[in-house]
């Protein structure tokens, strides 16, 4: 599907939206067909062909199949689910949490529009649905959120979701992307503006089927003394691309980002990440884990970026991949930019394949190779989903990174 | 007190040797290629080399990748080719050369006189285009080590210089490279020839003199199998208010069994404190370990230039083959480094080290860039690298740009990096124990350094430590 292809989709979409809405996505239709899919930064997607993302794609308009909402609610969890790429009606009855759409509230908040890569121009101009999310001063919201985004159908859907947590109230958020294994694209943008003193908790994880083409991008907006934890499992999917941008404003702000992602078979997984230290006092810690076997790729390109003024500020890096097979790439792309002083920062980054001597190890206790380099590779994804939190997040994630070990990787012997 | 309010180190080798010089005219234009080429009675194949260089040269459009900033280069606005003037056009001994010349050379504390000069070290002077003089010649050549300037070579070995030039980094790589073998002047040529330890450390200084010239070395050597050289390098220019550049190429060839081991002490001129002069030192650095268990080792202490965007490289070829990069970048006032290295793993079992330091006050920029590729035959490769950045100040930048491509599983690859100021708990402790601040900041960032001044060879260590110390000298509270 070429440039002008897309631009048409948008264009027969565009009588879905009124007022400020259309307003913006017209903007960004003509800003996309002027510009296409270029990013706004040469380097970021220089190992991602992006022209191959939307290949094969068709755009069909949805139809309401009300059987599918039953069947993925999750009673643990307050359930906001986006079939295609469509909002379900649904109604949420918690005291302290506010659902709207976007028209309500637009104006949004959006970066700079000279920071706004092709791909968010052509999700803009796709804007139909989206959701606002509003926690309300001091509420401590125990059932966590699940926001689903399914995929039933072929073709091109986006979804935008937009988080604000009011100052000191806490909430813990699921996000997660899966299909019914049709070969489709999901863009995805979420939002979120954490408040002065608030805490967040914010899993996303996909699981798509093969031929499944997934690009979300992430931006968080942390203010003093709040705390953001971003936890990303990428756990299937033909290409897999996330971009996070973490921006700490005020002093006291702290931003976590862990992220796992697992590859097999040619898939790909391509994690762009950026954490802009924009005040003093701000911390940060980032841990990127990547599991590949087969022909498979992966790559990280991690920003950590200090603005002058910025003291006394800790940001630490580490990126970690384990490589299951010969013939998967890794490709690791750290990223300091420090202009100020009083700072601690740090990075590291390894890639490796399995220690022989630690399944040995195991064999010599009397434990099979093939059941070591399983213990091994749990070992060393789980880390990353254990720095989840809530308990019922953390269950839920842990299940499916077990389940994608077992049934995605070989790790029965040498391959 | 203020750390920044005591930078302001002099730069000691900022005097002008008032010379009589002979230049071809500005700019750069097929003529002036076929000048400088006809100047040194270059042979065909050589004229025609440059030739294809400078066209290519023309269809090249300047990068801008890079992390520095500095306004558009005018390259009409260059000398390409500046010699002191003397009666002869070819110093065929020390004996031929200006007495100015030498008391230059002395002054920077190289002595080229035979009877003074220091033992164990055979120097290569260069001065502006042209090498003025070469020390022990006939005590090298007794091994069959070759050590002359590269237009002797030419002349007296064209088949080894035929068979290498060009074949580790072609004019084709990048903008200055094509620049290079476009209006490449003198630099050294080093052959050590198979089985042979070099008995001698060499040496090549590089001195710019000449006004509004740029200064286009290039350095060629190779290491036949089993044989072993240690090669040091210097660099210093005068003191002006205008940028000048200097765009070098070396080129290493290691073959089986051989290694190199090659050291830089750069030192050119890094402008006024205001940022105002200085020389941008653009220089391509490549090494390729041919052979089966071949070395190249790369260290480098840049403590001067404007502008430093060099990333000296190993391709690691050979079975077996090795490189390392121990580097120091010191940055102060307004001077800007882009510097870092590339391991490139083709051959199994290669294996590579990189220590980078990088240290910045007041309003100086420090990056380190580098990439490390496993290729998808290079089973069994291991790669460890760690960069370290020091701040002094709180108007220094400290980036780095690791990048790591690794297409083979056997390969296992490190990378880390950190970066925090000085540590004032440490002055601190120092001061308690008498030391002054700037007694201590010194000891700190020779102790930060150490990793890399330990991999020198002993007298540029000690030169080393002195130059991190000028540097810092007055600055530190």
């Amino acid at each position: 599907m070429n440039i002008q292809a897309l631009a048409e989709v948008a264009e027969k979409k565009m009588s879905l939206s009124t007022g400020g809405v259309k307003d913006f996505r017209e903007t960004h239709l003509e800003l996309f067909k002027k510009k296409g899919l270029a990013p706004f930064d040469v380097n970021s997607y220089k190992y991602t062909n992006l022209s191959s993302f939307f290949e094969g794609l068709d755009y069909t308009p949805y139809e309401p199949d009300d059987s599918q909402i039953e069947k993925y609610q999750d009673e643990r969890f307050t359930n906001i689910m986006f079939v295609d790429g469509v909002l379900q009606n649904q109604k949420i009855n918690i005291p302290g949490l506010n659902l709207t759409g976007l028209e309500e509230n637009f104006p949004l908040l959006y970066p700079e529009l000279k920071e706004t890569h092709g791909v968010s121009h052509l999700h803009h101009s796709l804007l139909a649905t989206g959701i606002v999310l509003e926690v309300a001063k001091n509420t401590i919201i125990e059932k966590p959120i699940r926001i689903l985004n399914l995929i039933t159908k072929s073709g091109l859907n986006c979804a935008t979701v937009f988080i604000k947590i009011n100052s000191n109230s806490k909430v813990s958020i699921l996000e997660e992307n899966t299909d019914q294994s049709v070969s489709h694209g999901l863009i995805n943008e979420t939002y979120l503006q954490v408040e002065q003193g608030a805490s967040l908790e914010h899993v996303q994880l996909t699981h798509a089927g093969a031929t499944g083409l997934t690009h979300t991008s992430t931006y968080a907006y942390v203010k003093k003394d709040a705390t953001y934890r971003s936890v990303i499992l990428n756990l299937s999917g033909k290409l897999n691309r996330q971009n996070v941008k973490m921006e700490l404003l005020e002093s006291g702000a702290h931003g976590e980002s862990y992220n796992l992602y697992f590859t097999s078979g040619s898939e790909q997984s391509d994690l762009n990440t950026c954490i802009e230290h924009k005040a003093a006092d701000t911390t940060s810690n980032q841990i990127a884990k990547g599991i590949l076997d087969e022909d498979s790729k992966g790559i990280f390109t991690g920003k950590i970026h200090i603005h002058p003024h910025a003291q006394r500020v800790a940001a630490a890096q580490l990126n970690k991949n384990l490589l299951l097979s010969k013939k998967a790439q890794v490709f690791s792309e750290p990223q300091l930019e420090i202009f100020a002083d009083d700072v601690k920062c740090s990075h590291g980054s390894t890639t490796g394949q399995l220690s022989d001597d630690e399944v040995f190890y195991f064999q010599a206790r009397g434990i099979p190779a093939d059941k070591a380099r399983t213990l091994l590779a749990q070992a060393f994804g789980i880390e990353i989903v254990l720095k989840i939190q809530n308990t019922l997040l953390k269950q839920r994630a842990q299940e499916f990174v077990m389940q994608a070990l077992k049934n995605k990787f070989h790790l029965g012997g040498a391959k | 007190m203020k750390i920044e309010d005591k930078l302001s180190s002099e730069y000691k080798y900022g005097f002008v040797t008032d010379i009589e010089t002979e230049e071809f005219p500005k700019g750069l234009s097929e003529e002036i290629v076929r000048m400088i080429s006809a100047k040194k009675n270059e042979p065909q194949w050589l004229l025609e080399y440059r030739l294809k260089a400078y066209r290519h040269w023309l269809t090249l459009t300047h990068p801008d990748w890079q992390y520095c900033k500095f306004p558009q280069i005018n390259f009409q606005d260059i000398y390409y080719y500046s010699k002191p003037k003397s009666k002869k056009d070819v110093y065929k001994s020390l004996d031929d050369v200006d007495s100015e010349l030498l008391e230059t050379f002395e002054k920077l504390g190289i002595n080229l006189t035979e009877q003074k000069r220091l033992m164990g070290v055979a120097v290569d002077a260069v001065f502006d285009s042209v090498s003025v003089g070469t020390t022990h010649k006939e005590e090298l050549e007794k091994f069959g080590v070759i050590f002359c300037s590269i237009q002797e070579a030419v002349e007296k070995y064209p088949e080894l210089v035929k068979k290498y030039l060009g074949t580790v980094v072609p004019y084709s790589d990048n903008y200055y490279a094509a620049l290079n073998g476009a209006v490449f002047s003198d630099g050294s040529f080093v052959y050590i020839p198979k089985g042979v330890k070099c008995p001698l450390d060499l040496s090549t200084y590089f001195r710019i003199n000449a006004k509004e010239s740029g200064q286009f070395e290039r350095t060629l050597i190779i290491a036949d199998e089993g044989s072993y050289v240690n090669y040091l390098e210097g660099c210093t220019a005068p003191q002006r208010d205008e940028n000048q550049l200097h765009a070098a190429i070396v080129e290493l060839i290691t073959l089986d069994n051989a290694e190199i081991k090659y050291s830089t002490v750069q030192n050119w001129y890094a402008g006024d404190k205001e940022g105002k002069g200085g020389i941008y030192n653009f220089v391509t650095k490549r090494g390729h370990c041919k052979g089966v268990n071949s070395k190249i080792s790369w260290t480098q202490v840049e403590a001067g230039s404007a502008i430093t965007w060099k990333y000296p490289s190993c391709v690691l070829i050979g079975e077996g083959s090795q490189g390392s990069f121990y580097s120091v970048a010191l940055t102060n006032n307004y001077m800007q480094a882009d510097t870092g290295t590339k391991m490139i793993h083709i051959g199994k079992n290669t294996k590579s080290t990189i220590i980078s330091k990088g240290i910045s006050a007041e309003k100086s920029q420090n990056v380190y860039r580098g990439l490390v590729k496993i290729m998808p035959s290079a089973t069994g490769a291991r790669n460890y690298s760690q960069c370290d950045s020091m701040l002094i100040g709180d108007q220094c930048a400290a980036n780095t740009f690791p990048t790591i491509d690794v297409k083979n599983n056997t390969a296992i690859v490190e990378h880390e990096a950190t970066t925090s100021k000085i540590s004032a708990d440490q002055i601190f402790y120092l001061q308690s124990r008498g030391f002054s601040a700037e007694k201590a900041i010194s000891l700190i960032v020779n102790g930060f350094c150490k990793d890399v001044f330990k991999t020198l060879p002993l007298e540029f260590s000690v030169e080393a430590v002195k130059l991190i110390e000028m540097k810092l000298e007055n600055s530190v509270g």
